[in-house]
């Protein structure tokens, strides 16, 4: 039992003690992404959004990539907590394993959206406005909602993450003398007896946590589309259930592909049972088929209107059959049925297959972030007076800008694994 | 208190855009944006056919989405009901933009001195005078708030729409497109005042506002038919 424990605890700090070849690369390859994207941006803050393919009403949709990326990493967020908060609420010991590599997809992933909110912007050089103007705005404005409730959800994730992780860092001190200085910082008032009460008070942080999802996906990032008087498509209260359900199925397809990545990439195939992921990936199926019954709700709700709706009816038209239909189709049958199929085949017959699984959840994920262009450009394309239709087909500055997105998502994580545990180490 | 209005007689508009054109020229706004912008149709097969004009100004509306939105308060309503956006404080989300049910607002994607019909800044610029966007009336702050309001094409990243010419109103002239029609088919003038202009027309006539059933109170009131009706087909 001792050499077990002392062998599992030397696995999960390897990472952080042993760093190959193959990891500089991996930095070097991200920094240069990182780079072409820092130069994508420059390009459109010298020149102006027209290095975009955004346009105003009538000719294109003033939002496009960026606000769907925004809201994609706003979903990505939740899973890794709520799972997290699941594990200590439910006491589902089983996933213990993945909590704290779900916990920060969190906030990485909101650090994400709002640099989404700022590539959007056209004056980001104004973006203190935004928290100037605050108590004169909360009142009314989503965005301004949105950024209520980011914020406290990064405080909240940022907080849980680090309380959690702060008898680690006390182990870590002892073994890691390279990084002491910095886990003597983080560790400021640190007393051994402390782990009690912080699992207290991350149990009731926990309690908050769905409160919170819901707040946030179910809540305020679906109206800022929902509440849209003037857009046909998206008016309405049905965008709350339809954002919550992507969010979660998004975060919990995201656990299992980084899950899965990690565990290939560091050989816890012992410490990250197949268990998990075959419990997610359950859920995933079940959760994808709801997702697909929402859409066809949706549908059918504004074919079934006739022409007396006619922009809403014009949207969906534009999706179903018209210059969205191309990537509507592939995406519903590739990215969506194909995937939870293969996956509810899977548990119906009672056969796990990781790789199977983790390309199944990466397919959705995917899925996914098209799924979020097709929300947010289509209702942008038409409008409720006879303007010409918009069009939109974006840019190499937008897709370096997301890329660039991903690839600080990644970086951070890497960095992340190199200074701190990505499980619970055990103490002596 | 005054409470502006505006109101387009459909029955004598005849489609000739001076507004649009009057429109450009008095707010400087940059290459294809309109801030007056004229919806012409044709109805019938020929050669019986007929055609129709609706122009349409923002609408300043009383329950104004745009207004509603504003992460930061730089789209605000007046007393005197003017929908305006100050430039020093939008942050280009274009949010305003998104709500609007009637398209109005515009957003420099371009930076707007790079972006008129005219190079204003060769050497050779045909006309040697100050360049339109360096316009004196616009660099001055209007109304109670004092804020910078008016014309167009002066940052590039935020969005600008129709202002009714706010600068000329404080100087107790109307807006331009109203100036410069040549069929008087636009009217403009104080809605709280039983006597004006635009009162008589509404209590004389029957009137329709665009996309009413939306809530948003438009301020801009249509007479002399309805503004879109059936077998419309969009030239």
């Amino acid at each position: 039992m001792e050499r077990k424990a002392y062998a599992t605890e030397e696995k999960i700090l390897d990472p952080m003690i042993h760093t190959g070849k193959g990891f500089y690369l991996f930095l070097a390859a991200l920094l240069a992404l990182l780079g072409w994207s820092f130069y994508a941006w420059y390009t459109q803050v010298t020149q102006g959004l027209a290095v975009t393919a955004m346009r105003d009403i009538g000719v294109g949709p003033p939002w496009g990539l960026y606000i769907s990326n925004f809201i994609f990493f706003i979903g990505l967020a939740h899973g890794g907590i709520a799972i997290s908060a699941a594990v200590r609420i439910a006491g589902l010991k089983t996933y213990k394993p993945i909590s704290r590599i779900a916990e920060l997809l969190t906030p990485i992933c909101l650090l994400m959206a709002a640099l989404s909110i700022v590539f959007d912007l056209g004056r980001p050089d104004r973006i203190l406005n935004v928290f100037l103007y605050y108590f004169e705005r909360a009142g009314q404005s989503p965005l301004s909602w949105d950024l209520t409730v980011i914020l406290i959800y990064f405080a909240f994730s940022a907080i849980y993450l680090f309380l959690n992780m702060r008898p680690d860092l006390a182990v870590l001190s002892k073994k890691t003398p390279r990084l002491a200085w910095l886990y003597k910082l983080l560790l400021v008032g640190y007393v051994s007896e402390e782990k009690e009460k912080v699992d207290r008070l991350a149990w009731w942080m926990a309690l908050c946590i769905p409160a919170l999802l819901v707040l946030l996906s179910g809540g305020v990032i679906a109206w800022l589309l929902g509440l849209m008087i003037g857009r046909p498509g998206w008016y309405g209260a049905f965008m709350g259930p339809y954002f919550v359900t992507a969010a979660v199925i998004s975060a919990v397809a995201a656990v299992i592909v980084v899950a899965a990545v990690l565990r290939r990439l560091f050989n816890w195939q012992d410490l990250i049972g197949p268990e998990i992921f075959k419990g997610l990936a359950s859920f995933l199926a079940t959760s994808v088929f709801v997702y697909l019954y929402f859409v066809f709700a949706e549908q059918i709700t504004v074919q079934y209107s006739g022409p007396s709706l006619t922009p809403d009816l014009s949207v969906s038209q534009a999706v179903l059959l018209g210059e969205f239909a191309s990537i509507f189709w592939p995406m519903l049958i590739l990215l969506f049925v194909a995937p939870s199929v293969a996956l509810f085949i899977q548990i119906v017959l009672k056969r796990f297959s990781l790789v199977l699984t983790t390309l199944a959840a990466l397919a959705i994920l995917v899925g996914l972030w098209v799924k979020r262009v097709l929300i947010v450009v289509p209702p942008l394309t038409r409008s409720l007076l006879p303007y010409p239709l918009g069009t939109y087909s974006p840019t190499w500055v937008e897709w370096s800008l997301i890329a660039g997105s991903f690839v600080m998502t990644s970086l951070l994580y890497a960095l992340f694994i190199k200074l701190f545990p990505l499980m619970e180490v055990r103490s002596d | 208190m005054v409470k502006y209005g505006f109101v387009v007689d459909l029955s004598r508009c005849m489609g000739c855009r001076a507004c649009v054109e009057a429109c450009k020229v008095e707010n400087n706004t940059a290459q294809g944006v309109f801030w007056m912008h004229v919806f012409r149709f044709e109805e019938g097969r020929y050669p019986n056919v007929n055609l129709a004009f609706v122009p349409r100004p923002c609408m300043h509306c009383d329950n104004a989405p745009c207004v509603k939105v504003c992460p930061v308060g730089a789209r605000y309503k007046r007393e005197d009901g003017l929908v305006l956006t100050d430039y020093e404080r939008c942050i280009g989300c274009r949010y305003c933009e998104v709500a609007c049910p009637y398209g109005v607002n515009y957003f420099n994607w371009k930076i707007p001195a790079d972006n008129y019909y005219i190079d204003w800044k060769s050497e050779g610029n045909p006309v040697q005078v100050i360049p339109p966007y360096r316009n004196p009336d616009f660099q001055e702050k209007y109304g109670k708030e004092q804020r910078r309001v008016a014309g167009g094409g002066q940052y590039v990243g935020v969005v600008e729409k129709c202002t009714w010419c706010v600068h000329r109103i404080e100087n107790g002239l109307k807006p331009a497109c109203v100036t410069n029609c040549p069929v008087s088919a636009l009217r403009f003038g104080d809605l709280a005042d039983p006597e004006s202009d635009v009162s008589k027309l509404l209590v004389r006539n029957r009137w329709s506002r665009l996309l009413e059933e939306r809530g948003t109170e438009p301020r801009v009131y249509y007479i002399g038919g309805p503004p879109f009706r059936e077998g419309l087909r969009e030239v």
